[in-house]
């Protein structure tokens, strides 16, 4: 047991040091690490993509958590002493950032009103500005059937689909109705695909 | 505290920074990306804990330090609050409900192995995410590309990611870089350390 929950920390803090940026650099190693471990397949692998298909970020966390109940699971353990492994494998992919956070924020807290730190982050803002429109757009070319903005051509619209993106965008823009309305909305629509 | 308008009135405890960001957690599961603009509402709208122009801050400064970004945009605002106990608490927060689903995802796992009804809602949530961010890009980009200079800076980025997707945490490394040179350049020719200050600021 003491030999798996070291295994399972080093592995997972690894991943946590190493998810820099988000995105979805990050799969090659998790991938790396789980299946050369032996603790996952590659089947396994990408079920687990798939249920964290729309989250570019917390695959690692996911992960974590679902590879702490599973290894710990096939070794023979309870189910709630699984569930422990399996929480101790999230706080070990979570814990760099906390490190990183206390160090990062507390230094930025610091220094944030000295010039060169307001001359540095009056280039960021506009940068993350430009970060965060992309990212949209690479969500919307997505869920409207366009792999990339070299395939516009491609893309399909469903009228349910544009209507629901459509009120997502504008309960965000005019800020006067909270955005989770735009998700209840969508969830009602994926819902009724699947049940009519 | 009297007197530093920048930080809120009255400090939250880290309890209610827990349960605040629980919330914000429900939506890791439909997307790390999805966060963020419920964020916003959260934090600066409703709790006013920090500026929109504080979150912009965190979220660049989330892409440098290890980890997932809507996390670390997320431990900022509590480590900005309570230290490290705010910090830890916002991770705690938002982890509860994936953490929840993904074990009762793994213990069901042997038995049911597709879930329609998760993959179709996640399916129908997708349009609503992209509609978020776009949104959130837009009101950005009105607040921050308000000079010709960031203007630029803020397309360029765009267009960047959109055709090339390079490695967002070495383009804002360069943009460090970029603004270290800019300051190095302006207190030379000013010959003072005059703060720079931001439009809305004068």
């Amino acid at each position: 047991m003491l030999k798996l929950l070291a295994d399972i920390f080093l592995s997972f803090f690894k991943i946590g040091l190493f998810t820099l940026g988000g995105g979805l650099a990050i799969i090659s190693l998790v991938q790396q690490e789980m299946v050369g471990r032996g603790w996952l397949t590659n089947a396994q692998f990408m079920d687990i993509l798939g249920i964290a298909q729309m989250t570019p970020g917390p695959i690692g966390v996911n992960t974590a958590t679902f590879v702490g109940y599973r290894v710990a699971e096939t070794q023979g353990h309870a189910l709630w002493a699984a569930v422990l492994v399996s929480l101790f494998a999230t706080l070990s992919v979570t814990l760099p950032s906390v490190i990183g956070v206390h160090f990062g924020g507390g230094w930025f807290e610091r220094h944030r009103g000295s010039q060169w730190v307001r001359r540095v982050f009056a280039v960021l803002r506009p940068l993350v500005a430009g970060f965060v429109t992309a990212a949209g757009a690479t969500l919307a070319l997505e869920c409207f059937g366009a792999a990339d903005v070299y395939s516009l051509g491609d893309m399909k619209f469903g009228l349910p689909s544009c209507i629901v993106f459509a009120v997502a965008f504008a309960l965000v823009v005019t800020k006067r109705f909270s955005p989770l309305w735009g998700l209840a909305l969508g969830a009602v629509v994926g819902l009724c695909r699947v049940l009519v | 505290m009297e007197g530093d308008k920048d930080i809120a009135a009255e400090r939250p405890t880290a309890g209610a920074i827990l349960v605040s960001f629980v919330k914000i957690g429900a939506m890791l599961i439909g997307g790390g990306y999805a966060m963020l603009p419920l964020l916003e509402e959260e934090v600066v709208r409703r709790r006013k804990w920090a500026t929109s122009e504080e979150m912009v801050d965190f979220f660049a400064l989330a892409q440098v330090l290890p980890g997932v970004i809507a996390i670390n945009t997320a431990m900022l605002v509590g480590n900005r609050l309570r230290g490290l106990a705010g910090n830890v608490a916002a991770a705690v927060g938002l982890l509860v409900v994936p953490f929840t689903l993904i074990v009762a995802y793994a213990i069901a796992y042997a038995s049911a192995q597709d879930m329609p009804l998760v993959m179709g809602v996640l399916e129908g949530v997708r349009p609503a995410v992209a509609g978020m961010m776009l949104g959130m890009g837009a009101n950005m980009m009105r607040k921050e590309a308000r000079t010709l200079w960031a203007l630029a800076v803020a397309v360029g980025a765009c267009g960047a990611v959109l055709l090339w997707n390079p490695p967002m945490a070495w383009m804002i490394i360069g943009a460090i870089a970029v603004g270290i040179v800019w300051n190095w350049i302006a207190v030379r020719r000013v010959g003072d350390n005059a703060p720079y200050q931001r439009k809305e600021d004068e």
